[in-house]
């Protein structure tokens, strides 16, 4: 069965600056959405509405045509990879696996550099060896949809493609939504594109339509 | 059970400045002796407020820290509710405990003691 995630209607103003005017995105189990927008355009702040720990002047957010209001509490619907590293550093790991209903045999198949890391702190880990394990766990814990709010940060190119393969997999599990400046990986990888300029959303289908839409230079 | 797991943890991290100002109400009606029941109301409200700033200081400075207890299910609120009440509990008890029967002194030594060694122990492993 396809799960739907759909936000429409959504107005969000800082002040007299109108940042979110005319939104509308679907995402649905088994494809992958990308969110493209430029710096300060409400990326983040479209995916905390949708979480429910922002409020907006008017939103409507339907999980399978339910209207859900705080999405962050239910982490069976949703679940949240935000920019910023958000681990306990204090933790292990293993832990952090375990806390998430996830077996470190199956972490490590995936991403083999962490063989013999399982009692590694997190504070030990590599910038992106921390955002690897940050992806893994809100792609791989059960739910059914996960935003990434740019999951290629702080990753080398190798673990890029290896990340990019993992959400190719995994997306058959979930509903992803993600954001990134990375514009080529999130082409590569999702299955449609929005792109949000002026505070509306616009569904392209080409790296023309970007072009034309002024977010890149071809 | 993994809930309270998680709960626990988080009240880890604040637990000592909590637990230094409950022993310190203990340590201030000991002193008062007979006299303890005239400044009870005042360290209820110590304690109180205490509870509060201390919770506000952890979220302020492990803000980011948050989103992994959201992604498990725990709301800011619930994490606050749970580990002041659980903190207010345990502050009665120990001043209750030093009302009616009153805690020897040794007792008193060795309870902080234990905790600052515990905590200096576990802070040196990380």
């Amino acid at each position: 069965m396809i799960h739907t995630l759909k936000a429409d209607g959504i107005q969000l103003d800082f002040g007299l600056r109108r940042l979110l005017s005319d939104v509308y995105l679907k995402c649905e189990t088994g494809k992958i959405t990308g969110l493209l927008g430029r710096n300060g355009q409400g990326k983040t702040c479209l995916m905390n509405i949708i979480l429910g720990t922002l409020n907006s002047n008017i939103s409507s957010i339907r999980f399978d045509d339910q209207m859900i209001r705080n999405a962050s509490k239910r982490p069976d619907l949703l679940l949240y990879l935000p920019q910023f590293n958000f681990i306990p550093k204090s933790l292990s790991v293993n832990q952090v696996l375990s806390d998430f209903g996830l077996l470190y045999p199956d972490f490590e198949n995936k991403f083999p550099e962490f063989k013999q890391k399982r009692d590694f702190k997190v504070s030990q880990l590599s910038g992106g060896q921390l955002r690897t394990v940050e992806i893994y766990i809100i792609v791989k814990a059960p739910s059914l949809f996960a935003m990434l709010d740019e999951p290629f940060t702080h990753l080398n190119p190798i673990q890029i493609d290896i990340i990019k393969e993992f959400l190719l997999e995994e997306k058959i599990n979930k509903g992803l939504l993600i954001t990134d400046h990375m514009y080529n990986h999130l082409l590569d990888v999702s299955d449609k594109v929005y792109l949000l300029k002026d505070g509306k959303t616009y569904l392209t289908k080409t790296i023309q339509d970007l072009d034309d839409l002024g977010y890149v230079r071809l | 059970m993994h809930t309270l797991k998680l709960i626990t943890r988080f009240y880890g991290k604040i637990f000592l400045a909590n637990f230094l100002v409950s022993l310190s109400c203990v340590y201030l009606l000991g002193n008062y002796g007979d006299r303890a029941y005239e400044i009870i109301i005042v360290l209820f409200w110590y304690k109180v407020i205490s509870i509060v700033l201390l919770f506000y200081m952890a979220v302020y400075y492990q803000k980011q820290e948050l989103y992994y207890y959201q992604n498990l299910g725990i709301s800011k609120l619930k994490l606050g509710i749970t580990t002041s009440v659980f903190d207010f509990l345990f502050w009665l008890a120990l001043i209750l405990w030093q009302l009616l029967l009153g805690i020897p002194g040794y007792l008193f030594n060795l309870l902080l003691w234990t905790i600052l060694l515990t905590h200096l122990y576990v802070y040196i492993k990380k």
